[in-house]
């Protein structure tokens, strides 16, 4: 005889099963309402693992579109104002150009001209400290707080444009030769690392005259603003950014560089002719120079003057080409910002199609399978209700 | 023909009747419980009753004929293996619903899957939240506004933080909540079955096989397997020299020879929840012979003092004078003889010629005194022992017991008096101490070795030193209602419950009125049992009690020695611990980023910076740096060096003999120094910006960075306040000519490098929360914040996973094995059916025989030969 099958046998059986019915049954709802593939942890620790990695990207790849739409923003207002700027260096370079060399009466146009190009170093600048993105000075470098660019006075009642508290018409002083002097301690020790020593470490006076000659070139304003004109300031725009973990500093190319020194953009420093390479200075000086012309004849004060004029005419046609390059460096950056906005757009797309690969139901596949337990968990209890109702008793008299 | 009485066959029917009703009432009984939980299906044993031996007149035709059927006994159909095995399984299977229970709990907390903003998490979200925060705080440098965004942030992650810790405490109160319930239950288990044995016994002394009293001691015992590993024997106790009944034993699974016994027929144990025990030894193995103290009355060491050998007092003075003769002459008992009479007579009987006794008047022995310096002899040694009483002033003149060890030399009195044992007496007999202390009288193992730590029970730490000891002397432990008392672990104490370890005790067994149990001595067995993780290994009580104590990675030595599993092993406290290295390496990470050491932002004095400098009343010198404000020396109680230090933590000198002083470094700072320097204001002009300091404290009303939890974390008061901000740049600005800052007040490196230490892969190590981890030093997980957090989630769902297979399977092969037990103990109403048929059917067949005899007889009687 076979093993016995008594009646609370076939009753725990039958229990278990269909509570394994109904376990199923509601797995399978808790799919099609939810719509996801697992609803913790535990149901599938690998793909949730991968999951939760793809969203972190997904949310890192937001905030990078973010940045890449800030940093546009204020590349397209920069772009904008130098644009401008360039269109008056264009204008004033025309004008300045077109009264050159003229001897007869219409030389009489030097001296209003001279006015102009005052007027349009003054409107440069303007154009240059009104470009602001929020509370930030756009052409600020570091200091984005405070306006770029101010204006002094020489001792002879000139004007002098400050760029941070710093004369931009500063002589240029070369840097020590690194092989026969080497770069103290307290010196920053790259070749393309422009910045000052940290205050307080370089010494007043140095110990011996080539520690001194790096403390006359560090005490520079010419050093200040090689400083000044290389700030850099970095963004995370989905490019790895990365610190190298020995020395903590930003790794190359896994950040964006969205400083815009203003210093940079209209050059700065004087040639041995002490003649500026700022365009705005050029424009001043030549305005000064046009403003001493007479005003009949437009004659020049002075032989000086004349020969000053030519070489600022000619500078200015050089400061508009800087200019209008530094235009095209910012329209460079900026068509990459808009490149790569499609980039992070994309990623972002993919990474979200991604996430729903791995998390989201196939619809019609899940509402298959809840038809086919829901069938089934119906079948478990008409097999309840039929089964475990006879017994042998039910048929005796 | 067969020899048999006219009426037999009325007995015949009559026993068939008896029969077949007694077999339908069987029948009834096991319909009617066909649905009582643990109901065995009983059965009618008949036998067939016949004649036997030899009769004067019996049949030489071999014709004999029995007289009909008898009920002998009820019998319950069971297979003792099947419940073995089942049983087996409900301590597997409780285990692992217990485990799965308390995980199921902690992946409310833990488990982020489709929760939050579009399946994004909560905690996770939040420290993308975080993230983006500081890049928007980075794009916009220098305005309060997304300073005070990346505060809400970090203080909305930090109460996430707080949240889950809170949960994960609730999640231990609930779970030692069900400790106690469980250690109820059990109790009530063992009682329940004690009583059972107490009545079954009762029952089967009177003849009764009180089956359904076995039932109900069967569904206790198999509720009980579900919460401890259990064995269950069945042996005979010898009540009279012609009475056996069965005695049941429960003792706990593979806890050696002999195991540690629940319960043991009328007597059975209870569970202690002690709220301070002493700290068990690891290494403790009771079966080492060179640890046990006491020599055994079977000759073996033993530890239990119970059953160690009690030396009595059985000694005879034996005559060791060699100058008198060892033969006994009754006529003079002075003369000589083997044994010196104890006590010494003063009068002795005057014997006659024939050595008898002279009597009185009075019928009495005429006595007569003892000679002067004459020794009474005798050949009886009982007459010879050594009194029983003893005199504590005189130690050697006799004692019920004789004291183990025997001292020799000095020895003192209980008064404080020194005296010096001889090694003879008078008589030539050795010196021997006595006492009336029958624990002074235990005789030890010659082979014990005290400093053996593998054969002692309890571990003793020097708390100066922290050197280890082993016990068995629990006076040696302590008080250990002592609360500082480190020899005393919490252990069910309701005011740390994160330290307790949740070891039981069992109590010696009782029975139901109270009283010992007696081992085979006729002593009462009164020493309680330690349950480590070596002796109770399965059921839901040892689970439940993993679940609150298993560090799994950090675990300490101590718990490792204790369970050479306890890395693998991860309960709560693992969680606990986990969720707080996160919160404490995101903290530090975040405070060490937004800081600079002080001597670097505040104005010092660097023209001599180690030599100490004296303080205004010259006499007590106090090292700090000056600071300087428009030439006024301002002191500052800030020491802002240290004095160096060497790998021994000894004081380093220079040449001149003079200690050496190195800059503090942040940590070296307490929170209040920190505050006093933010507050004195005396910042360098290059660093006139600064505005860092501890971002996350563990309190909301200080800037404390130390001690800090998932539970505790928050936002500092100075971050909350403003007067600390996230730290822009950690470089300092220009100095112009005239002395004022060239201010970078946009300058946003530190920001950037603190976005770069979210992705950042770090090592998390066990000391960021434990200090005692075994792991120390050696990271249980190396990669992002978030990483880290997955991570947390990922390693519950693995211990979900398997444990939730392992439940799905013990609940198949206990329902196997419970269908297999109903198979034979079952009652089937279709058997039940055709049984009360088959049994109705001999019945009436029965009454038929009855019926047919009578008509018989009546022919016989009234019918025949009228």
């Amino acid at each position: 005889m076979g093993m016995r099958i008594t009646t609370n046998m076939m009753m725990n059986s039958y229990r278990f099963d269909l509570m394994n019915a109904t376990n199923t049954l509601a797995g399978s709802r808790d799919k099609v309402i939810t719509q996801r593939k697992f609803n913790s942890y535990s149901e599938d620790p690998t793909t949730a693992t991968h999951a939760w990695r793809i969203r972190r990207a997904y949310a890192k790849n937001e905030s990078y579109k973010i940045n890449n739409s800030d940093t546009g923003a204020r590349f397209n207002i920069a772009w904008e104002t130098l644009g401008s700027i360039k269109t008056n260096l264009y204008d004033a370079n025309a004008k300045a150009a077109a009264v050159r060399g003229l001897t007869d009466s219409t030389a009489s146009a030097r001296q209003p001209l001279g006015q102009v190009l005052s007027n349009t170093a003054d409107s440069v600048i303007q154009a240059m400290n009104s470009a602001k993105y929020g509370d930030h000075y756009i052409f600020s470098g570091e200091n984005a707080l405070n306006v770029p660019f101010t204006w002094g006075k020489y001792p002879d009642g000139s004007d002098k444009l400050l760029y941070r508290g710093v004369d931009v018409n500063a002589k240029k002083v070369d840097m020590p030769d690194t092989v026969q002097n080497p770069r103290p301690a307290w010196a920053p020790q790259s070749a393309n690392d422009y910045s000052l020593p940290e205050p307080g470490k370089m010494p007043a006076t140095g110990k011996d005259a080539n520690e001194q000659a790096w403390i006359d070139y560090y005490s520079s304003d010419w050093a200040k603003l090689q400083a000044l004109a290389h700030e850099e300031t970095n963004v995370d725009l989905g490019m790895g950014l990365e610190e190298d973990p020995a020395t903590g500093k930003l790794i190359d190319g896994t950040a964006f560089n969205m400083a815009l020194p203003g210093i940079s953009m209209l050059g700065y420093g004087v040639d041995e002719d002490g003649l500026p390479y700022n365009g705005v200075m050029a424009m001043k000086a030549l305005g000064e120079i046009f403003d001493r012309c007479d005003p009949k004849t437009g004659e020049y004060a002075s032989k000086e003057d004349e020969d000053k004029a030519n070489k600022l005419l000619d500078r200015i046609g050089e400061v508009t080409d800087y200019v209008s390059n530094s235009y095209s460096q910012v329209d460079t950056k900026k068509t990459f910002l808009n490149s790569n906005e499609t980039r992070l757009n994309s990623q972002g797309d993919y990474l979200m199609e991604e996430i729903l690969n791995l998390e989201q139901i196939d619809m019609a596949d899940a509402i298959t399978s809840f038809s086919w337990d829901y069938y089934c968990y119906n079948a478990a209890l008409k097999i309840g209700n039929q089964l475990l109702s006879q017994s042998l008793i039910d048929y005796m008299n | 023909m067969a020899v048999m009485g006219t009426f037999s066959s009325f007995t015949t029917a009559r026993l068939a009747i008896y029969a077949s009703q007694a077999s339908l009432n069987v029948t009834g009984h096991n319909i009617a419980n066909i649905n009582t939980t643990g109901y065995t299906r009983q059965r009618m044993d008949l036998v067939s009753l016949g004649a036997t031996g030899w009769s004067e007149y019996s049949n030489s035709y071999q014709a004999k004929i029995g007289y009909g059927v008898l009920s002998e006994r009820v019998t319950q159909l069971r297979d003792p293996f099947l419940d073995i095995r089942y049983r087996d399984e409900q301590a597997n299977l409780g285990a692992a619903e217990a485990t799965l229970d308390g995980l199921s709990q902690l992946r409310n907390i833990l488990d982020e899957v489709g929760k939050g903003e579009d399946g994004f998490g909560v905690i996770e979200a939040q420290l993308n939240e975080f993230f983006d925060r500081l890049e928007g705080l980075k794009q916009r440098v220098g305005t309060d506004e997304y300073d005070n965004l990346v505060r809400s942030a970090g203080k909305t992650l930090a109460t996430y933080l707080n949240d889950a810790a809170k949960e994960m405490e609730t999640i231990r109160n609930n779970q030692i909540a069900k400790l106690n319930e469980s250690v109820d239950k059990v109790n009530g288990l063992l009682n329940e079955i004690r009583d059972l044995n107490e009545q079954i016994r009762a029952q089967s002394i009177c003849g009764d096989s009180a089956l359904e009293l076995r039932d109900a001691r069967n569904v206790a015992i198999d509720k009980l397997s579900s919460y401890l590993p259990i064995d269950v024997t069945y042996s005979m106790e010898k009540i009279d020299q012609n009475t056996e009944v069965e005695k049941l034993s429960i003792s706990l699974k593979e806890t050696g020879k002999p195991p540690i016994t629940l319960v043991d027929g009328i007597y059975a144990t209870q569970l202690i929840t002690n709220e301070k025990i002493p700290r068990p030894n690891p290494a403790y193995d009771p079966t080492l012979s060179s640890s046990c103290q006491y020599i055994g009355r079977d000759g073996k060491p033993t530890d239990i003092p119970r059953e160690a050998m009690v030396v009595k007092n059985d000694n005879v003075v034996a005559n060791k004078d060699p100058n008198v003769t060892q033969t006994y002459d009754p006529k003079d008992p002075t003369a000589g003889g083997p044994y010196i009479m104890q006590p010494q007579p003063k009068e002795l009987p005057k014997l006659d010629a024939d050595g008898k006794p002279v009597l009185g008047t009075d019928g009495k022995p005429v006595m007569e005194p003892v000679p002067a310096g004459k020794t009474v002899y005798t050949d009886n040694p009982d007459k010879a022992r050594v009194t029983q009483t003893f005199d504590p002033a005189n130690p050697t003149a006799g004692g019920p017991y004789i004291l183990q060890p025997q001292p020799t030399g000095k020895y003192k009195l209980p008064d404080g008096t020194e005296i010096t044992l001889p090694g003879v007496d008078a008589t030539g007999n050795p010196i021997v101490v006595y006492t009336d202390n029958p624990n002074d009288a235990l005789k030890l193992n010659p082979d014990y070795d005290p400093t053996d730590p593998a054969g002692h029970k309890y571990l003793m730490i020097d708390p100066a030193t922290g050197a280890q000891t082993t016990t068995d002397d629990l006076a040696a432990m302590g008080d250990p209602d002592d609360p500082d008392n480190p020899q005393y672990i919490d252990n069910f104490n309701s005011e740390s419950p994160e330290d307790n370890r949740y070891l039981f005790q069992l109590d010696s067994l009782k029975d139901r009125k109270g009283r010992f149990m007696r081992d085979k001595y006729g002593q009462e067995i009164k020493e309680t049992t330690d349950l480590t993780d070596r002796t109770l290994v399965g059921g839901s009580l040892q689970a439940i009690r993993e679940f609150l104590t298993e560090e799994g990675e950090f675990s300490s030595a101590y718990d490792i020695a204790m369970d050479a599993g306890a890395t693998t092993k991860r309960g709560l406290p693992y969680y606990q611990h986990v969720l707080d290295s996160w919160a404490v390496e995101f903290a530090r990470a975040f405070n060490e980023a937004n800081q600079l050491a002080p001597d670097v932002v505040y104005k010092t004095d660097t023209t001599k910076p180690e030599q100490p400098v004296l303080s205004k009343d010259g006499i007590n010198p106090v090292l700090y740096n000056a600071l300087q404000i428009d030439g006024t020396t301002i002191q500052v109680p800030v020491e802002t060096y240290k004095k160096k230090l060497d790998e021994n933590g000894n004081e380093v000198l220079d040449q001149a003999g003079n200690v050496v002083y190195i800059p503090k470094e942040i940590s070296d700072y307490s929170t209040a120094e920190m505050d006093a320097l933010r507050e004195s204001g005396l910042l360098k002009p290059e660093y006139a910006f600064y505005d860092g300091g501890v971002l996350f404290s563990n309190r909301s009303d200080g800037n404390d960075p130390t001690g800090i939890t998932a539970k505790n974390i928050t936002v500092s008061s100075g971050w909350e306040t403003g007067a600390i901000r996230v730290l822009n740049t950690r470089q300092p600005d220009g100095l112009n000519e005239d002395g004022t800052a060239d201010t970078h007040n946009t300058r946003q490196d530190n920001i950037l490098h603190m976005i770069t230490m979210m992705d950042q892969k770090r090592p998390f190590n066990p000391e960021l929360s434990v200090g005692d981890s075994n792991s120390a030093g050696s990271a249980f997980f190396r990669g992002s914040f978030q990483e880290f957090y997955t991570a947390i989630s990922a390693t519950l769902a693995m211990d979900t996973n398997i444990t939730n297979a392992r439940q799905v399977n013990y609940t198949v092969t206990s329902l196997d094995l419970d269908n297999k037990r109903s198979s034979v103990s079952g009652v089937d109403l279709n058997e039940e059916a055709t049984s009360m048929m088959q049994f109705q059917k001999s019945y009436s067949a029965a009454c038929r025989l009855l019926t047919t005899m009578d008509s018989m007889l009546d022919k016989l009687i009234n019918g025949t030969a009228i």
